[in-house]
């Protein structure tokens, strides 16, 4: 009798770890990681790929071909200083950067691409805030969100030694901001193809935001789709 | 030769206009195609969590807030009527920091002026004091 309900137990055992494999490891994002969790709005979520090996994408995002211009391929690299990343990096970015409150993830892209769906964790400011002068309101104010520091009647003398020597944090400021404790930023669109998130980086570097501090996930919603990653309908 | 030096002026003005005029014009094209992709849009609905009704089974635990304000960053520009004349500025730092960086360099009578269309125009949101306050600032 003991016998019969130790076999009954260790086949319920092996049934249970054979579905706990089946439903969250199958697919797995790297050898070692199932899935990340990101905080959105207060709450961690989980990413991780869709389980059906025989799923293919469908939707917008299995479409090849746009008019280009002006949906043209970007290369690699926007500038030599600003790091072009891919998913395990993003992923990666949300668990330290973004947790810690050092770093933000941007969808760059206007707000009726935001609304159908995002990246979990990710925050819609649409490119065309960035390329506003940095003298602009919204961009002000979303520099300041971004922790950046509004400098005044800064001596003329101290800012050519900051621009020389690059001493006192000079390559962290500008005439106008201060970028020293400004955050992280990952700043994605909509694939390869995508002129919003490169051009949103672009108003950044113009706004004198550091390189360095800046990041850029070329893949963006296409190849995220492509890998079957979790997104999310963001809350009206 | 002022004639001459006034229409190489003139000139020169008109070939910034157009070109200043160009960009936009291929701006307002190219976010004109966006939005007309962006209409068109559906996404892959096998990897999509519908926060409000999935939320719950995705999450891996509770409790841990970081960013919140974030939600509403990008969109909170609403102004609500009837902030008291006393609290405006404090009301400007806390939810418009931008705008009360710029508001904050005005003299007190223009700060008055800024309130008083403020409270005069039932409609008035953040667009409209921004704009009151680049116009005194211009002045």
């Amino acid at each position: 009798m003991s016998r019969l309900f130790s076999g009954v137990v260790l086949s319920v055992a092996t049934l249970i770890s054979f579905s706990a494999y089946s439903a969250e490891d199958k697919v797995k994002i790297t050898q070692d990681m199932t899935h990340a969790t990101v905080l959105v709005d207060g709450d961690l979520v989980k990413i991780s790929r869709i389980q059906d090996t025989e799923h293919k994408i469908e939707g917008s995002f299995a479409k090849t071909s746009r008019p280009c211009p002006p949906f043209c391929i970007n290369p690699i690299s926007l500038d030599e200083n600003v790091k072009t990343v891919a998913e395990l990096e993003v992923l990666e970015f949300m668990e330290r950067s973004m947790r810690d409150g050092h770093g933000v993830v941007i969808d760059a892209r206007t707000p009726s691409w935001y609304k159908k769906g995002t990246i979990p964790g990710s925050i819609n400011i649409p490119f065309t805030i960035f390329e506003k002068d940095p003298s602009d309101f919204e961009l002000s104010e979303v520099l300041l969100k971004l922790g950046a520091v509004e400098r005044e009647d800064v001596n003329p003398m101290l800012r050519t030694i900051e621009e020389t020597t690059g001493l006192l944090d000079g390559n962290q400021k500008t005439d106008t901001w201060d970028f020293s404790d400004a955050k992280e930023l990952l700043l994605w669109c909509n694939g390869p193809w995508c002129g919003q998130s490169p051009r949103a980086i672009r108003g950044l570097l113009k706004a004198g935001y550091p390189a360095e501090k800046l990041f850029y996930y070329r893949g963006g919603m296409q190849v995220w789709q492509l890998l079957g990653l979790t997104t999310i309908v963001p809350k009206d | 030769m002022l004639f001459l030096a006034r229409s190489i002026f003139n000139i020169f003005i008109m070939v910034l206009f157009l070109g200043t005029h160009a960009a936009v014009a291929e701006d307002d094209a190219y976010l004109e195609m966006l939005e007309g992709e962006a209409e068109k849009l559906s996404l892959d609905q096998s990897g999509q969590l519908n926060k409000e009704e999935d939320a719950d089974d995705a999450k891996s635990g509770k409790g841990i807030k970081l960013n919140a304000k974030w939600g509403a960053a990008a969109t909170s520009d609403i102004l609500p009527p009837g902030i008291p004349e006393d609290v405006f500025p404090a009301y400007l730092k806390k939810n418009f920091y931008g705008t009360y960086v710029f508001y904050r360099k005005l003299n007190a009578v223009d700060k008055r002026t800024i309130y008083y269309h403020y409270s005069e125009n039932e409609s008035a949101n953040i667009d409209t004091v921004r704009e009151d306050i680049l116009s005194h600032l211009k002045e």
